[in-house]
């Protein structure tokens, strides 16, 4: 056996011990809340659980983190295998693909579609509302729903859209700057200090280009700096105030350019990409929205061992992710299903184990039992992401999805067609 | 007779056209806004006026990258097809070789290249001490990589599609050459050439569409901007603004004239007794 094997296996054994652990050491807890028959048998809810028995559920979803896929596999399929119903993991290369295929079935008017669960939120949650694909009202009457706080700005808009219970909440995420502490000994405090990093070493930073996700929220954050705070930049959008924000933001973006990876010639098309050029040490920071990722990253020796997380005075932005379910499904009830079981607290707290997947769970710690309270605060710490209060601390709300393709569009114009 | 040997084809041919024609008529009526995924309809040109710019651009470079490549898979293909021909040792190797590369997935072979050219891939590492700075094949001004991946491609499927197509009285006329003294080159230039043109001017004219219609590639070892036509399209209909999408639509359009274009510049190259 090679030490790379060996390592997987270890790997899976030491994944293996802890849902054990998790399983066992909560399992009056979880006996409570995921048996069938539980506190959760309203008879419109019992109605969805006998009618989603034997309903096989296709979850399509980025196919790109191994912890994603294999907490889908390992954690919620078996979790779902217990309702009766088969939970079916769809990779996909962008959640674009998933809302076209859709998008097709809904103009053939399919109600027996491929897809029952798409990995979704803003921009793509609005194309979906533009197109009229996405079954609503359903995720608001989930059983487990009452674990979640009914203010959460988070959870009751998906970028600045009402989120009408037409996604179910799955996690927390907090746009993160990444940085490699054994080559940037002296980290920027602010993002305008990053700015002033980038001028004093040329040819070490870059982002993804605008399209991409990652490059659209760098974008964002950046406006949110440059206009001095996230409370400077409404979060509606508005052609005036897009006209009045974005001088400075292309102005800074311009004047780090040249300074940029390749001189700013070109971009990472992905944060892929990205991430590439930083475990390469071309650059020496990387960014993402999902900083989960980054324990495995750094324990698999992708990323450089002093990788760490920049702590940004101002703040970062912060969304969340969510479950939606298009109206072309067939299998609605089992989606329903693996909806209500992934917002279960044993279920958020398996996933937000940095070991499983290192999620930060949407539930409010106010409205859970005392006893999950306790394993939330017992879970171990990533040697590389903090807690989710320290890495949300004075977090900026997104911005309206309305932003977003104005500000991509700005800065092919201003930055990328720039002579 | 030939129609009872046309039967059989009728199945995928018809299948064929069925998909290809109704993705097409989706493509022309989107581009003129008869089909917005959005479900707002009215007919506009104004799809094509929003892109005119970008397009000309981007239809410059798609040309630029697609000829060049395919003339470098043409020579590289006819060199291929020629050893395959004359060297009768490794001729059969030399054939599944080629092979291996025509059923590479052509995702597979871009990131191969950007493993193997990126800056931190396996040749820079390589030669680190020899050449420091190494060149910017990947993502680079000249788009070196994307050239060199559609001509690797490209040229294992002319030589096959030459290797193939060789009529069978080429040994024959190839023996009588050497036999009154004609060297190699000249054998390869006067009698397989000749032998081969309209075979060549095909496979090339196939490489050249496949080079304007692919954007993996392009996408993985080229530059943000300027794009070429298809990956404009594909980034057009990425966008999460639906009614984004008649641009796409027409982006995809003036991809398919062009390549409607070389389709009939190549339809002329058919030998006569080849047309149905």
């Amino acid at each position: 056996m090679t030490q790379g094997k060996m390592i997987k296996s270890g790997q899976r054994l030491a994944t293996a011990l802890l849902i054990l652990f998790l399983a066992v050491g909560t399992s009056s807890a979880i006996a409570a809340s995921t048996r069938p028959a539980n506190s959760q048998t309203s008879p419109g809810w019992a109605k969805i659980l006998a009618k989603a028995k034997g309903q096989t559920v296709s979850l399509w979803m980025w196919g790109g983190d191994p912890k994603a896929n294999s907490y889908v596999d390992n954690v919620l399929a078996p979790a779902a295998a217990k309702f009766g119903v088969t939970l079916r993991r769809v990779p996909i290369a962008d959640t674009k693909d998933a809302l076209n295929r859709v998008l097709a079935e809904h103009q053939a008017k399919s109600h027996h579609g491929s897809v029952d669960l798409i990995w979704v939120n803003g921009d793509n949650f609005k194309t979906g509302l533009q197109a009229g694909i996405w079954t609503c009202h359903w995720a608001n009457h989930l059983p487990n729903s009452k674990y979640e706080s009914p203010t959460d700005p988070l959870l009751i808009s998906d970028f600045g859209t009402p989120v009408n219970g037409c996604e179910a909440p799955w996690h927390k995420a907090q746009f993160s700057f990444v940085y490699n502490a054994a080559t940037v000994t002296n980290p920027p405090k602010t993002l305008l200090d990053l700015f002033s990093w980038v001028k004093s070493h040329p040819g070490r930073f870059t982002y993804p280009q605008a399209s991409d996700f990652t490059g659209a929220a760098f974008l964002r954050q950046s406006l949110n700096a440059v206009s001095g705070g996230y409370k400077n930049v409404p979060l509606a959008y508005s052609t005036k105030k897009y006209n009045e924000l974005t001088g400075p933001l292309w102005k800074m973006l311009s004047d780090i350019n040249p300074d940029l990876w390749r001189s700013g010639q070109t971009f990472p098309q992905t944060s892929v990409e990205l991430d590439k050029l930083f475990s390469d040490g071309q650059v020496d920071f990387t960014m993402t929205y999902g900083p989960a990722t980054l324990t495995q990253l750094v324990k698999d020796g992708t990323f450089p061992s002093q990788t760490k997380i920049l702590p940004l005075s101002e703040g970062t932005l912060g969304n969340a992710s969510f479950l939606g379910m298009p109206n072309t499904s067939g299998n609605q009830a089992g989606a329903q299903v693996v909806a209500n079981i992934a917002l279960s607290p044993e279920q958020q707290l398996a996933k937000a184990n940095p070991q499983i997947w290192g999620q930060f769970t949407v539930l409010d710690m106010n409205l859970l039992p005392s006893h999950f309270k306790a394993l939330f605060a017992k879970l171990p710490q990533s040697s590389v992401v903090p807690s989710f209060k320290v890495l949300s601390h004075n977090a900026n709300p997104e911005l309206s999805a309305a932003w977003v393709n104005p500000l991509i569009d700005g800065w092919r114009k201003n930055i990328l067609h720039a002579p | 007779m030939r129609i009872k040997s046309v039967i059989p084809l009728l199945p995928p041919v018809i299948l064929i056209l069925a998909v290809s024609g109704i993705a097409l008529t989706k493509t022309f009526l989107g581009s003129v806004g008869l089909w917005n995924d959005a479900g707002n309809n009215h007919g506009s040109l104004s799809s094509f006026h929003t892109i005119s710019r970008s397009a000309s651009s981007a239809l410059v470079l798609s040309l630029e990258l697609a000829t060049v490549s395919t003339v470098l898979a043409a020579v590289l293909g006819l060199i291929i097809a020629y050893l395959v021909h004359m060297a009768k040792r490794f001729s059969r190797t030399l054939a599944i070789v080629t092979g291996l590369i025509v059923i590479t997935p052509h995702v597979v072979a871009a990131v191969s290249f950007n493993l193997l050219l990126g800056d931190a891939g396996f040749l820079p590492r390589f030669f680190h001490s020899l050449i420091p700075s190494w060149p910017q094949f990947v993502a680079g001004p000249l788009w070196l990589a994307v050239i060199f991946d559609f001509a690797w491609k490209e040229s294992a499927f002319i030589a096959l599609v030459l290797v193939a197509s060789l009529p069978p009285h080429v040994p024959e006329m190839r023996n009588v050459a050497s036999t009154l003294g004609a060297k190699p080159m000249r054998v390869a230039t006067r009698v397989l050439l000749p032998s081969v043109k309209p075979a060549l001017v095909i496979a090339s004219g196939l490489a050249f569409i496949y080079s304007i219609g692919s954007y993996e590639a392009t996408w993985m070892l080229g530059r943000t901007y300027p794009e070429p036509l298809a990956n404009m399209t594909f980034r057009l209909f990425s966008n999460s603004d639906l009614n984004q999408r008649p641009q796409a639509y027409a982006s995809a359009v003036v991809s398919i004239i062009l390549i409607g274009m070389a389709a009939v510049g190549i339809s002329f190259f058919i030998p006569k007794r080849n047309r149905t």
